[in-house]
């Protein structure tokens, strides 16, 4: 039997590793020369083509800056003309050098051109990649799957370090985007998010939308009660029945949950055994993720493992129909120990961020709303110096008045004034194709209005002799939170925060009827969103240690 | 592209196959060994159609295994830049769709596919053209060009296009094509 056909030699030009350089090379010179021309003509009108054109150009100075601070240019130009005098060139390699020296003169006129014009901040690079749209040519690359090209299909220069691009593992192991194409996508998904009156959500998971603890980290007494609760009516005593009772509020259990050797308790408690670890949802969870998918599209941004994260997701949104595709978990993040929106494909002044931390988004910090922390297991408050937990005492948090539901109406006002805003702005100025709203300016607005009227006097908060008290955190706060804080007692005061009765401010309020707080009245105005009761934070006669309560309504667990 | 060729291969027999069947049990094994792997440089091997020749068996020392040179034809599939092939999408997202044709894994970015399709998330999600005439989601059979291949020494994978005369939705998700 005779072969049909045979592997010819050198199969072709891009699977050859030694041929392919100079060859691919030379396909892109004849692109970039392309691009040059009016390529991208459009028979719309000459003045867009114009300015398509015009675009085009800038960013080819932008690109050839890069190369010319390197310098290599010119050298490697007049180095391969010697290296063909001597090595008697074919003609096909004279062609590539004419197409070289042809591109360099291009690039050359086109510098001078633009050498007026040169000064590029990132926003300004950002916008013009983003209008040039689907289009235009290789190089720069607008990103690499396995290391090639997804537009032209070279492989990935060994030169462009990881610096140029971001890598989003979370929607494909390989997949490396470079940080214009990025902007490109955000433009393009802000347009379109819009079009559907949504927003962007990032939500936390631990201490945000549920609480785990491990098996070992949790007291013999609070394994007890665990149990108890966990297997709720009379279920097994080994855990074994999956069967949730009839008060399980959540969605039924998947097949793949059951493979996974996941079970779920009453109320959103889940034993993991492949993770040794319980997890507690938090109350009202459901409900929320389901109002909020109404007005957001949902990515979970948590600084756990991966397994951890996809597992977490799996139990809050069993359908998938919520954040498939969107888990970013700690490996995804381009920094340690820090979250950013570098890796979300979302334009961040339409993302609002709820997180429980506020130290992780150092750059975001005008798209977060910091929620109250979800302590249910002991282990986990025991991290944050805490004494008590919602477990040991028996509790949990309110569906209706619990941190989520506060963040449920927080959210709603947020997308409501966003769109009430954007709606007239695009009414102002029709014809603008890019209505600037920011949801940086609008939480910061909202939560503006909170203690709105206040007057507030501090005593005996921070030392007397305090250069400047507008820098303490609470005084900060406090402004933030739309009170005016004052340093002397006047008449217009309405609030006076105190750690103790004795002070004269404190026995001034008293005579004249205003309000004595304890600091964390601001605390709960801060996660509440509302100006809370001041009957609630009476300050007690002797000094009382300044500690975080729970402002979140509890309610008893029965079992 | 699909290729008959011939290659050689080493494999190991354990001493208790020495009998009656050493032929056979030469054959299975190297059918089980490589009929499904890749060689960046062969592409992947689809079938084994005939074995040519089997060398002398060489006693490895201490072991006992015998190692035999075996030449065999086989079937192999390699794709290559500038190949048409027909494939089915396996997944869609915001970056373009994955797609399968046989053993090998193709990226189809935005950048390639045509302008006027627009992707649709949602529940199923999808590249659709504005009037919904065409669309390709999971499971579509779609006709591509590679533009670009990655070769490592086990594996293959290729970025595609669709943004091209006779290239796009080939047939929907369950229809013969």
């Amino acid at each position: 039997m005779s072969s049909i056909g045979s592997v010819p030699a050198s199969p072709s030009p891009s699977a050859s590793p030694s041929s392919s350089a100079s060859d691919d090379f030379a396909a892109l010179v004849e692109e970039e020369i392309l691009a040059g021309s009016p390529f991208h003509s459009s028979p719309d009108s000459d003045l867009f083509n114009e300015k398509e054109a015009q675009r085009v150009d800038e960013d080819e100075i932008i690109d050839h800056e890069n190369e010319d601070d390197d310098g290599f240019e010119d050298k490697e130009n007049e180095s391969l003309e010697n290296e063909s005098t001597d090595s008697e060139p074919g003609a096909s390699d004279f062609e590539l050098q004419r197409k070289r020296l042809r591109s360099s003169e291009v690039v050359l006129g086109k510098r001078q051109r633009g050498v007026d014009d040169l000064q590029f901040n990132s926003d300004n690079d950002d916008k013009i990649e983003a209008s040039v749209g689907r289009g235009g040519s290789c190089p720069p690359h607008p990103g690499f799957m396995w290391g090639v090209c997804i537009r032209c299909g070279v492989m990935k220069p060994s030169d462009d370090s990881i610096e140029n691009g971001v890598a989003l593992r979370y929607i494909h192991e390989e997949l490396e985007l470079s940080r214009k194409e990025a902007a490109r996508l955000r433009q393009d998904e802000l347009k379109q998010i819009l079009s559907k009156r949504k927003l962007y959500l990032i939500l936390d998971l631990d201490h945000t939308l549920l609480n785990s603890s491990r098996f070992q980290e949790v007291p013999p007494e609070e394994q007890t009660f665990l149990t108890a609760f966990f297997q709720g009516a009379g279920s097994g005593e080994d855990g074994k029945s999956t069967k949730a009772s009839e008060e399980n509020t959540g969605p039924d259990l998947t097949t793949a949950e059951q493979n996974s050797g996941v079970q779920a308790g009453r109320e959103g408690l889940y034993m993991l055994p492949s993770f040794h670890m319980w997890t507690k949802l938090r109350p009202f969870v459901h409900r929320f993720l389901e109002q909020a998918s109404n007005m957001f599209e949902m990515y979970v941004y948590t600084m756990g493992e991966r397994a951890y994260a996809l597992a977490m997701a799996q139990l809050l949104d069993p359908s998938g129909r919520y954040f498939k595709g969107r888990v970013i978990s700690k490996a995804d993040s381009t920094h340690r120990n820090i979250k950013d929106l570098d890796v979300v494909l979302s334009a961040e002044s339409a993302v609002v961020i709820l997180d429980d931390t506020e130290g992780v988004w150092p750059r975001h910090r005008d798209n977060l709303i910091v929620m109250e922390r979800y302590h249910f297991f002991t282990s986990s408050c025991r991290h944050f110096g805490l004494e008590s937990s919602l477990s040991r005492e028996h509790k949990d948090e309110s569906e209706s008045e619990g941190g989520l539901a506060t963040a449920l109406k927080v959210l709603h006002s947020v997308h409501e004034t966003f769109f009430h805003d954007f709606d007239q702005v695009r009414e102002d100025c029709i014809g603008s194709s890019d209505p600037v709203k920011d949801v940086r300016q609008v939480i910061p607005s909202l939560r503006a209005k909170i203690l709105m009227g206040c007057r507030i006097v501090f005593s005996r908060i921070f030392p007397v002799g305090l250069a400047n008290p507008e820098s303490h955190p609470l005084w900060q706060l406090a402004e933030a939170l739309g009170a005016q804080c004052v340093a002397s007692i006047d008449d217009s005061v309405t609030h006076v925060v105190a750690l103790d009765r004795g002070t004269d401010k404190a026995r001034w309020a008293k005579q004249n009827g205003r309000f004595l707080v304890h600091p964390s009245w601001i605390d709960a105005a801060y996660y509440r969103w509302c100006c809370p009761h001041e009957e609630d934070f009476p300050v007690a006669d002797v000094q009382t240690k300044y500690m975080k309560l729970s402002f979140s309504k509890t309610v008893d667990i029965c079992l | 592209m699909f290729f008959h060729i011939i290659l050689e291969r080493n494999l190991q027999l354990h001493p208790r196959y020495f009998g009656p069947h050493l032929r056979d049990k030469l054959v299975s094994k190297l059918i089980h060994d490589v009929e499904g792997t890749c060689s960046g440089r062969h592409g992947f091997v689809v079938a084994v159609t005939a074995v040519e020749n089997i060398g002398k068996g060489l006693i490895r020392d201490g072991t006992g295994y015998v190692t035999f040179p075996v030449k065999y034809q086989c079937v192999v599939f390699r794709p290559f830049k500038g190949e048409i092939l027909e494939s089915v999408v396996t997944m869609v997202n915001k970056m373009g769709f994955f797609a399968e044709a046989g053993p090998v894994q193709i990226f189809v970015s935005n950048h390639l596919i045509p302008d006027d399709m627009a992707f649709q998330a949602g529940d199923v999600p999808c590249y659709e053209t504005s009037d919904g005439s065409v669309r390709i989601q999971k499971d579509s059979e779609v006709r591509l060009k590679i533009v670009g291949t990655r070769v490592d020494a086990t594996e293959i994978f290729c970025i595609g296009t669709i943004k091209d005369d006779f290239l796009g939705l080939t047939g929907d998700p369950g229809g013969a094509a």
